[in-house]
């Protein structure tokens, strides 16, 4: 039994280099059809590949657009801790995808009003513009008050919400919660710095601050 | 031996011990577990860019039983409790600087409440193991180059700004580093270690004439 014991466990070994060396060979984005390609081999075999090297941590599976699965292999096996960070709770709830520069984790759960407040900070005109998004899942106003209060922008976070009433359907915000983010005392009045559209008077007018979007870009929420 | 989990709380406890927003860039082993090229290390490496931010993450560790060491000539604070090692290093990392280009070529952010730890770069881990004289490291870095997808040309610039920087040779210890990472049948392209030639006859002759 012993015997056994020891002679599958060196299987075990043989399998997870084996299975390692093909990750290695497949590092990067692929799909079913990529993975047949490099490795010369056929569907079925490849997604039997998947499945082993997906099942020993090399892969992670995602949907690409047209809902393709992508499958990111990478030979280290990573093991993801703590919290989704801004990147990928916009990329969750938003139409609009952006790539993140680096893989953010965090360890205290991010909220979509925190995810707002930190989009604005990032000060990245398609970070905030794929963030327009995230006022559709605002369920807690006085926390996303509270935060905008925090890193002072509130009269910023007001003009996105009324900029995201106009491509989508966004609760509507508390009353309270509006005249106080219209009476905040603000100097900056750029979400983007030195980028002002005259797309959108009213809202600038409204809560004196430039509006760094188009007509043109808040039209790709409806594409 | 602190694993990722270990390290993960250890980090959580820290950033919630400190009162400001507090950045620093884990290097070493603690960052190769961030990427799953490592399963534990030995200790936890973080550099930090002020001394008022290293002084706190340090006071928090302390308050919490860790025993702490100062190396003056490193300038580095080691705490210890219970076989847990964390070095902290103050912009320098033993002959090597913290450049700004290393901050920005961070592949991973986590943030520990107001701890943000940077994860280093592939490439920045590769060039850091070369400061220290340990055979593990020539095996970390072993790993770290067929694990991932290094990028050469980042580690010759920036090899060349450390030179420019510390005005020493430092690309000399990179090159026998490399030639011992080689030497256990790593694969790492001629062309580079042909350009490291290159630099170091440079430094040399720099060196004569000064």
């Amino acid at each position: 039994m012993f015997t056994s014991f020891v002679m599958r466990e060196k299987k075990d070994v043989k399998e997870d280099a084996k299975f390692e060396k093909m990750a290695r060979e497949l590092n990067g984005l692929n799909t079913v059809s990529s993975v047949c390609k490099k490795l010369g081999i056929q569907k079925k075999t490849a997604i039997n590949y998947i499945y082993e090297m997906k099942k020993r941590g090399f892969v992670k599976a995602s949907r690409g657009s047209g809902k393709i699965r992508m499958y990111s292999i990478s030979p280290a096996r990573k093991k993801e801790l703590g919290y989704p960070g801004l990147y990928d709770i916009i990329n969750e709830h938003s139409p609009l995808k952006i790539t993140s520069p680096f893989n953010h984790r965090v360890y205290e759960e991010m909220t979509v009003e925190e995810a707002i407040v930190r989009a604005l900070e990032t000060k990245d005109f398609r970070v905030i513009l794929a963030s327009l998004a995230l006022f559709r899942h605002v369920r807690n106003w006085p926390r996303l008050y509270g935060f905008a209060k925090e890193k002072d922008v509130r009269r910023q976070v007001g003009a996105l919400y009324d900029l995201s009433r106009k491509v989508m359907k966004a609760k509507r915000m508390d009353r309270r919660i509006e005249n106080n983010l219209l009476a905040a005392r603000q100097k900056d009045k750029f979400i983007v710095p030195g980028i002002s559209a005259k797309d959108f008077p009213e809202i600038s007018r409204k809560w004196n601050i430039c509006v760094p979007f188009t007509k043109g870009d808040i039209k790709r929420f409806k594409e | 031996m602190t694993g990722l989990e270990e390290q993960a709380a250890l980090l959580k406890f820290i950033g919630s011990s400190l009162k400001k927003k507090t950045e620093c860039l884990v290097i070493g082993g603690s960052a190769m577990m961030f990427y799953g090229i490592k399963n534990t290390t030995k200790d936890i490496d973080m550099v930090f860019s002020s001394e008022k931010e290293r002084k706190d993450a340090a006071l928090a560790l302390e308050n919490a039983g860790f025993y702490k060491k100062y190396f003056k000539d490193k300038d580095i604070f080691l705490l210890e409790r219970n076989g847990m090692k964390i070095d902290m290093f103050l912009k320098k990392i033993f002959k090597f600087f913290l450049s700004n280009s290393m901050m920005e070529r961070k592949k991973e952010v986590h943030e520990f409440g107001n701890l943000t730890a940077m994860i280093a770069s592939p490439e920045d881990i590769v060039l850091l193991k070369c400061a220290t004289d340990r055979e593990g490291d020539r095996i970390d870095a072993k790993n770290i180059i067929e694990k991932s997808d290094i990028n050469w040309g980042i580690i010759l610039e920036e090899i060349k700004w450390q030179n420019r920087n510390s005005g020493k040779a430092l690309s000399m210890f990179l090159y026998d580093f490399l030639l011992d990472v080689k030497s256990l049948k790593t694969d790492i392209p001629d062309k580079i270690m042909k350009e490291l030639r290159a630099i170091n006859k440079e430094e040399i002759e720099k060196l004569r004439k000064s």
